[in-house]
């Protein structure tokens, strides 16, 4: 082995062994419904949360048909067989007893809420703008936050001011009971209750989850921000998220994730659904942290996601951006159904992963429209002995005329025990259809690293400045304060690697 | 004052050995100039100097500015005022050069305790020296070397050179590629770093260079030593007589 | 996995006749075959190609006449020809160059047999290569001696023909170290008549030898074919594989090449132009198992009418294969808008020291091309037949002889012309 080699192995030992900055736990109460699933646990979830009738019929009907699907096996992951009647469907803090007795009075303010919980965020690094904006002390921001602490929302700001240019932007429970019609329109109509596996558990057993609603004309006049953690041991989460965008509205949506270490793997089966409708715009950004598990592969979360956008009208536009860098196994396609003529999809993608992490995650533009344009840019970098897959289809149906598809993959491998896979899927049905793929898989060279070295740039920033430069097209497209906080995540997750 | 000192420095490749006992002593103020054909370790020597993996010292010492050079890692040397100008500068797409040259000014400012630089003062001193080299701001904005033609890598390095202040330039085939107005242009950028308390090494193939960059003294490197030493008059005897001639006089 | 069971017609063929694999392989594959019964459309190896033509009994001809040939002798007439009818072996020459030994599968010892049933199944549950291991009885054996350098091209013309049993043949080809040979595989029908191959080819290339393989579907529009390949490179050994499919109601090629030692080197063209209602499908495996390995791989479709033309190509590298070079690019013209391209060009890569990238596009005819063409006073038809000629010759010219190239063009060019006056 060359001595160039053996440097390499240390480097990547270190880098394995570099520990999970946010692994701590909080202790709170839970109100746990016991692990099992079954019909009963489903009208328990949806009477503790005082639903109204047709909701508890439509997780019903999901999760009959969730009975009859079996997991998916084409992805490029491994792991044991879930035992779904070992996970619990319900846990919310203490707190949240009483919001789910919906004539309760919910916090008011952050002094009703529990100190620990706040304290976690505050661990956390998670900016909870209204405390500073309460105390006086800092000017508001314009970043709105809808924390979720395991499955209840706790708290949500800025309702006033969104209120007032007519934005909701509230917990899913809320918006089942102060918009059912609303919910009843859009609610599974990107993502149907059986679309998959995931998506049907999901949709019989999720707890909470955030609803935007952009009606006409509105620009929504700040970020919407949402920050999801797990806490409690043993309990699947199961966020779902709708985001509507009526004719000629604007809205941005940050997601942005990290949890607390656990032993256990820990399932997460979300579901976003976005409807953007003629002219509208939604733009919606994650920065994934969640535990990755460690070095030895042991623990972390599985992050089985669906996240759909409808470019339901003309000239609307969905872009998806998201930097993945937690989580055991990632398995998350968000997609656009670029459906109106005129409509656009974008994807940026920077997936990092490290140890024994895999990543099956990639994005789904499927034309319908005339003139439709997608546009997928996917960057992967692997670590360690993990797996990096991306895998993308690109449907171009008989109707859409005259789309277009760009999709640029490359894969930057850091180490030589992991991989790095393209898996892009690509369907023409029209005639005037353009697509063009491309994909590179590389590695950083030892010259570029020494030319810098030679310039007096430590190992580390020289490699961190490569890995940002080769994400810089997805950065890019992070609202400001999300890039600053993608790029110090790269390098935590980069520590001491070597090209 | 002694700036570099290398006794007897062996080194080799795998179990190819490339230098077999250097000895060469650089002082402040001074400017040397390593000629030598094809082959003779022109290049594993400046390679060696800044610290590349994949080359065993096997024997001797190299001493820069009184510490052990050997010991000290490629970004140490850099940031210890050893710069290293390629001879084949390597392309970093996505990095941009403005964002390398402000990191690599900051690490060197950082070694001798200093703040970072301020924002307004670097771009002030930076657009002064891309005119100086001839280039354009636009350079600035593109990934380190991405795309660049021969002579803008050559100028490129002259540029970071010049901005960083090197206590010692270690030069390798700067020259190579280089049209005359190129070559004006890099000798000129060279000639602004001469000082007395600054030594420069030329390693060049050509007495070309020579012309604009007058050395002090000229050593003749061959089969991994130097085999003869003089002033600038043995350059241009070389150029007249070719290497041949003078190999022969040597051994 | 979702598997539609054996269809009885199938299952009823099992047992017609005496197996060429040898007892635990064929026994094996008989359990499989019955157990995992026909992939669907829900396997992810078959999501664009529908063996839905399988289910049932293939229609009994009204014509039971052979089919023509190739006619690769007019040009090649040096060749060696073998010729299989209905998947019997009907014709195999006695006189042979140095170096070349022809044993029809029939006349195979166990040790020949062995080595032609030892490819294992690369994707899951392969019912159709279990299928050929369980009732394979025809095939050949080719074994080219170390050294040889065969000059005259190997023939294998496939005269398919409807058969009581679907045509199960199995050949094996093994390039002897430094040896050099060409073998063609042609595969024709008589139009209307639907008939079914199910075959598979194994070659073995030893150290330095090079192999150059073209498999050429032509006429015959009912045709149904299922075939794979599976090749394997010792060291610096070469591999050319050039696949043109033009004919067919349809065609699924595998093409599986594993590179298990170091300077070897594998090239993968190929060209498919489905249309009526064509479904025309080839899948490439390529594993770069040993450092220092390079490949090229180029497949373009031209898809018109209502074909369906689809590609999927993996290239695998090994966890210690450094050094590797892999290149690949897969390019789509659709012509029509009842027409279809699926392609899926995948890159699955272990090890990091390599350089790899594909590329991959699907676009229509170039319009400024054909504007230019038109304005120099060519008709349209006539603009469009010569870019979509032009396109196609990108990989026609990769054919081994200029006498193949023309040969090759000048068929190309009569079926578009056949399409264009219709």
């Amino acid at each position: 082995m060359t001595e160039q080699h053996i440097t390499e192995q240390q480097e990547i030992e270190h880098l394995m062994q570099r520990e999970y900055k946010y692994g701590f736990t909080t202790d709170i109460e839970q109100d746990i419904i016991p692990p099992g699933l079954n019909e009963d646990v489903i009208r328990l979830i949806s009477a503790k949360k005082n639903e109204p009738e047709f909701l508890l019929e439509w997780r019903l009907k999901a999760y009959r048909h969730w009975l009859t699907m079996t997991p998916p096996t084409w992805a490029h992951v491994h792991y044991p067989p879930i035992d779904y009647q070992a996970l619990s469907y319900y846990a919310a803090p203490k707190t949240a007893d009483e919001l789910a007795e919906i004539e309760a009075s919910k916090p008011q303010s952050l002094d009703e809420v529990d100190p620990k919980l706040l304290e976690t965020y505050e661990k956390l690094g998670i900016p909870l703008h209204e405390r500073a904006v309460l105390a006086g002390v800092v000017q508001p921001s314009n970043v709105a936050v809808d924390a979720v602490f395991d499955s209840v929302s706790v708290t949500t700001t800025f309702k006033a001011k969104l209120a007032e240019a007519g934005v909701i932007f509230c917990s899913f429970s809320e918006a089942v009971h102060n918009h059912p019609d609303l919910i009843k329109k859009y609610l599974g109509t990107v993502v149907p209750a059986g679309d998959n596996y995931y998506a049907a558990l999901n949709s019989a057993v999720f707890s909470d989850g955030s609803f935007v609603f952009v009606p006409k004309g509105v620009r929504c006049p700040m970020e919407l921000s949402t920050y999801f953690r797990i806490n409690a041991k043993n309990t699947g989460q199961f966020e779902r998220t709708l985001i509507v965008a009526e004719e000629g509205a604007h809205v941005s949506y940050l997601e942005g994730c990290t949890a607390p270490q656990r032993d256990e793997n820990q399932l997460h089966a979300a579901v976003v659904e976005l409807v953007a409708l003629d002219d509208a715009t939604i733009k919606y950004s994650t920065v994934q942290n969640w535990y990755p598990g460690d070095e030895e592969g042991k623990g972390g979360i599985y992050n089985f996601v669906t996240k759909r956008g409808d470019a339901r009208g003309a000239r609307s536009k969905i872009t998806w951006t998201q930097v993945e860098a937690g989580s055991a196994i990632t398995w998350k396609y968000p997609s656009c159904i670029l459906r109106g003529d005129d409509s656009v999809g974008e994807f940026y993608s920077v997936a990092v992963s490290n140890n024994y992490q895999q990543v099956d995650s990639g994005t789904k533009m499927i034309h319908l429209g005339k003139r439709t344009r997608s546009t997928i840019v996917s960057k992967s970098i692997s670590a360690g002995h993990s797996q990096n897959a991306y895998r993308g289809l690109v449907h171009i149906a008989k109707s859409a005329d005259d789309a277009r598809n760009y999709t640029q993959c490359d894969a930057l491998l850091i180490g030589d025990r992991n991989g790095a896979h393209t898996f892009p899927y690509i369907e023409a049905k029209n005639s005037t259809a353009q697509i063009e793929h491309e994909a590179t898989t590389s590695k950083i060279s030892d010259d570029q690293i020494f030319y810098l070295q030679s310039r007096g740039i430590s190992e580390e920033n020289a490699t961190n400045m490569i890995v940002n430069g080769f994400c810089k097209e997805v950065f890019n497209e992070l609202p400001m304060e999300f890039a600053v906080e993608a790029q110090a995540l790269l390098a935590v997750s980069l520590e001491g690697s070597v090209g | 004052m002694k700036l570099l000192e290398i006794k007897n420095l062996h080194a080799k490749i795998g179990d190819k050995p490339i230098l077999r006992g250097i000895n060469l002593c650089i002082n402040a103020g001074e400017v040397h100039a390593i000629m030598g054909p094809n082959g003779s370790g022109k290049s594993t020597l400046c390679q060696v100097l800044g610290g590349r993996e994949g080359f065993e010292v096997t024997e001797g010492s190299v001493t820069y500015d009184g510490k052990n050079l050997l010991e000290l890692s490629t970004e140490e040397r850099a940031t210890a005022g050893l710069l290293l100008g390629f001879q084949h500068p390597v392309e970093i797409p996505g990095v941009k050069n403005i964002y390398l040259l402000k990191e690599a000014l900051n690490a060197q400012r950082a070694a001798r305790g200093l703040d970072e630089i301020d924002t307004f003062a670097f771009m002030k001193q930076v657009r002064e020296l891309t005119k100086t080299m001839g280039m354009d701001d636009a350079f600035l904005h593109r990934g380190v070397n991405a795309g660049f033609s021969g002579g803008e890598k050559k100028r490129n390095e002259i540029l970071q050179m010049l901005l960083l202040q090197p206590k010692l330039a270690l030069l390798d085939e700067t020259d190579s590629g280089l049209d005359i107005d190129a070559l004006k242009v890099v000798s000129e950028g060279i000639n602004m770093l001469r000082g007395a308390d600054r030594g420069i090494v030329l390693v060049t193939h050509y007495q070309r260079l020579l012309s604009y960059v007058e050395p002090d003294f000229v050593h003749i490197l061959y089969k991994g030593k130097i085999i003869k030493s003089g002033d600038k008059s043995l350059a241009l005897q070389l150029e007249a007589e070719g290497y041949q001639d003078i190999l022969e006089a040597a051994s | 996995m979702s598997r539609a069971p054996l269809p009885e017609w199938l299952v009823s063929t099992l047992d017609q006749q005496e197996p060429a694999a040898p007892g635990e392989i064929h026994t094996t594959a008989r359990v499989q075959v019955v157990e995992w019964g026909l992939p669907t459309l829900r396997d992810e190896e078959w999501r664009w190609t529908n063996l839905r033509a399988l289910t049932r009994p293939l229609p009994k001809p009204q014509q039971t006449a052979t089919p023509e040939g190739s006619g690769l002798n007019a040009i090649l007439p040096q060749a060696i020809f073998i010729r299989f009818a209905g998947g019997k072996l009907v014709e195999c020459p006695g006189e042979l160059p140095d170096g070349l030994r022809l044993t029809p599968l029939r006349e195979a010892d166990l040790d020949q047999r062995a080595a032609a049933f030892a490819p294992k199944a690369v994707t899951p549950n392969d019912a159709l290569l279990a299928l050929n291991t369980a009732t394979a009885a025809e095939g050949l054996i080719i074994d080219i001696a170390a050294n040889a350098d065969i000059k005259p091209p190997i023939v294998l013309e496939f005269l398919d023909a409807p058969s009581e049993t679907a045509a199960q043949t199995r050949v094996l080809v093994r390039c002897g170290p430094h040896s050099r040979a060409t073998l063609i595989e042609t595969a024709t029908g008589a139009d209307g008549v639907t008939s079914w191959r199910n075959s598979v080819l194994v070659a073995a290339l030893a150290a330095n030898s090079q192999l150059t393989h073209l498999s050429l579907g032509l006429d015959g529009d009912a045709r149904l074919l299922t075939d794979r390949s599976f090749v394997t490179l010792a060291r610096d050994a070469r591999y050319r594989s050039i696949n043109i499919q033009l004919g067919g109601q349809l065609v699924r090629r595998e093409i599986d090449v594993n590179i298990t030692d170091t300077g070897a080197h594998c090239d993968l063209f190929g060209l498919m132009m489905p249309r009526a209602k064509q479904v025309l499908d080839t899948h490439t495996r390529l594993t770069h198992g040993a450092a220092h390995t390079t490949s090229d791989e180029r497949y373009q479709v031209i898809a018109d009418e209502s074909g369906r033309g689809i590609f999927k190509g993996r290239i695998l590298v090994a966890q210690d294969a450094q050094k590797i070079e892999a290149y690949q690019s897969s390019r789509n013209l659709l012509l029509s808008d009842s027409a279809e391209i699926d392609t899926k060009p995948e890159l699955e890569i272990y090890a990091d020291d390599v350089k790899c990238s594909h590329g991959a596009t699907i676009g229509r005819l170039d319009d400024e091309a054909l504007y230019y063409l038109q304005s120099r006073g060519i008709s349209t038809a006539n603009a469009r037949k010569l870019l979509i000629a032009g396109f196609a010759q990108e990989i026609v010219d990769l054919l081994v002889t200029p006498e193949l190239v023309e040969w090759m063009g000048g068929i190309i060019s009569r079926r578009l012309e056949r399409q264009n006056a219709q």
